[in-house]
């Protein structure tokens, strides 16, 4: 597994957007913890009852993951498979690492776009979500478009970054 | 096109990204692109792919996971765990192989607090093998024991990975999680019945060494106060389960609470270390939900192109056995893990084995018991295990080659214990039969 923290130095302004964004996901990781035994504890104790509280979780977790994806990137930590790269000759690998880099800039990029357009088509259709929260749907699809932004701006900065610099990540499953 | 090409196609896209390095959840996201544009019409398809990621993780079956890897973090980084393996190593005297014993105890119960493979295994490289190599242990019996058991931290509840299978592959979680339990502490068991049988042969292995003289009452005090509270810890989560009180994700909070409640009664709960263990479970938490977010669509191109059913259809059509269809799928598992990781393995197989065990009437709790059982071998099996690289980072003068040796035996034991499982279901299936409804 990749855990070799590299952030590129001097912290650039997109550094300290993706360093609030995964503080945002810490702080609503602690604050999902909390509100599940708040829930759990005043429910069987018959204090109160948080009927909200299952959904809130639900898109607690759902914001959790994607503001702390961009972090997870910039610090090498999502899981590959080097097994086969590790192999290569240090220039091969060089050039595998900016292809990968490459393609991961293009997912990032088509995901952009098509998360502006999910976006879009919900906020024209004025679709509603009728559960305990009731809202219009595209609040949800709001934060996918600038994360997808983000993670296509890290692979970008990583092409650009000079040959050698590049970290070498080894692969896991986190748990 | 047939529905064996579009099967191909996706894994081939697939396999092709994650050897060329690129993350796994981009690798899948890349793949899913392509195939959700080809076969799901096109822009719509893509569109459906986004809704898929943004909806697949608004679950609340997932949520136990970052509660159970937060107890396992908490517990490791505010060095609540360490002090209890030194409970164990004073109640453990004069076995033969006694250091690996206190290892394996001590990852067995370590396990039962955590959700974190990865925690286990670094917790106690860090705390047993500086000592072991001092006291001249072999290889074999302290780096061995160390990943076994290790990995058992995905079998016995709180367990991450057991909540993800559960939800991706629809098998009732409460009962696959307390299913777990009984084959790991035969596994457990066999570990060690395994290496004090080896070292009693072979002493040289694990050289004797004069232990401090002391009394019942000093040998057992550190366990009562520093071990016996944490284990009540695991009678909550797995009792309220059992017991039909609370669900996994209650559980989980309750076992979250009790970890922190530890750590700040033994006075070790800092700032520092609640950070960090937020860090760390932000950390793991993220990229394995995320990956769900990438992968969500592989399964659902894979049923509209009806090349789950395909080969669901081929499998029953070709005569096997269903223990035979059985093997063959824990086979390809087993293979799978020798260069990927648990949740990619997951994400990619249960689409295709669950239909196929449903069509077979497999029980899909001792199914989803014996994949997990699979899984958490490969977290030893070379090249790619990953806490053969765990052990490796704790233990940097062990070369790869006796890492691999000494964790063979415990991998050729876990595959004994599988066939177990296999030969005997109720095994498996007893407590999760003891769930009240």
């Amino acid at each position: 597994m990749a855990a070799s923290p590299t952030p590129a130095s001097p912290r650039s302004w997109l550094d300290l957007l993706i360093d609030a964004l995964a503080l945002a996901a810490a702080a609503l990781l602690v604050l999902l913890t909390a509100l599940i035994l708040v829930d759990v504890g005043t429910r069987y104790l018959r204090i109160f009852t948080l009927p909200w509280s299952l959904e809130a979780s639900e898109y607690m977790l759902y914001a959790i993951t994607f503001l702390g994806a961009p972090w997870v990137l910039r610090e090498e930590a999502h899981i590959a498979i080097e097994l086969v790269v590790e192999r290569l000759a240090p220039r091969r690998r060089q050039l595998v690492g900016r292809l990968t880099d490459a393609l991961g800039a293009v997912v990032c990029a088509l995901l952009f776009y098509y998360a502006c357009k999910v976006l879009w088509r919900s906020y024209e259709a004025q679709t509603m979500v009728h559960k305990s929260f009731v809202f219009p749907e595209w609040y949800v699809f709001v934060i996918v478009p600038p994360v997808m932004l983000l993670l296509c701006a890290i692979y970008l900065r990583r092409i650009a970054r000079p040959a050698g610099a590049r970290a070498t990540a080894a692969a896991g499953d986190g748990a | 096109m047939a529905w064996y090409e579009v099967l191909a196609l996706l894994l081939g896209m697939l396999l092709v990204f994650m050897a060329l390095g690129m993350p796994v959840v981009f690798a899948f996201f890349a793949a899913n692109l392509v195939g959700a544009f080809v076969f799901m019409g096109g822009d719509k398809g893509v569109v459906q792919l986004v809704r898929n990621a943004v909806d697949s993780v608004q679950s609340f079956a997932l949520l136990p996971i970052p509660l159970f890897i937060f107890m396992g973090e908490v517990m490791f980084y505010t060095g609540v765990a360490s002090r209890a393996i030194d409970a164990v190593d004073k109640l453990i005297a004069r076995l033969p192989g006694r250091l690996s014993l206190v290892a394996i105890t001590g990852g067995t119960i370590f396990s039962s607090l955590s959700g974190s493979t990865i925690a286990n295994t670094a917790m106690l490289g860090s705390t047993l093998l500086p000592e072991m190599y001092r006291r001249g242990y072999h290889s074999s019996v302290s780096v061995g024991p160390i990943v076994a058991v290790g990995g058992l931290a995905m079998l016995i509840p709180p367990s991450a990975l057991a909540v993800l299978l559960g939800s991706v592959a629809r098998i009732p979680i409460s009962e696959l999680l307390v299913a777990s339990i009984i084959p790991a502490l035969i596994m457990a068991t066999l570990f060690f019945g395994y290496v004090i049988l080896r070292c009693w042969r072979h002493p040289e292995l694990a050289p004797p060494y004069d232990v401090a003289s002391l009394s019942w009452r000093e040998r057992l005090m550190p366990f009562v106060k520093y071990v016996l509270p944490l284990m009540s810890i695991f009678v909550v989560v797995v009792g309220s389960i059992i017991g039909g009180v609370a669900t996994p994700t209650e559980s989980a909070a309750l076992g979250a609470a009790a970890a922190l409640g530890a750590a700040a009664a033994y006075r070790r709960l800092t700032w520092a270390s609640f950070v960090i263990s937020v860090n760390q479970t932000l950390r793991f938490t993220v990229m394995t939900l995320f990956i769900i977010c990438g992968s969500v669509t592989f399964s659902q191109i894979l049923a509209f192109t009806q090349a789950s059913n395909g080969l669901s259809e081929l499998v029953t059509g070709a005569g096997l056995s269903p223990l035979m269809v059985l093997i063959g799928m824990l086979g390809i598992l087993l293979f799978l893990g020798c260069f990927m990781d648990q949740v990619s393995m997951m994400m990619i197989t249960a689409p295709l084995f669950m239909p196929v065990a449903e069509q077979f009437g497999l029980d899909i709790v001792w199914f989803g018991v014996l994949m997990l059982m699979c899984l958490e071998i490969s977290l030893a099996t070379p090249p790619f295990g990953l806490l053969l690289f765990v052990a490796k980072g704790a233990s940097p003068e062990t070369s790869m080659r006796q890492i691999i040796e000494s964790v063979t035996p415990f991998i050729a034991i876990a595959l004994g214990v599988v066939a177990l499982l296999i030969a005997v279901p109720d095994l498996t299936l007893i407590l999760p039969r003891m769930i009240a409804p």
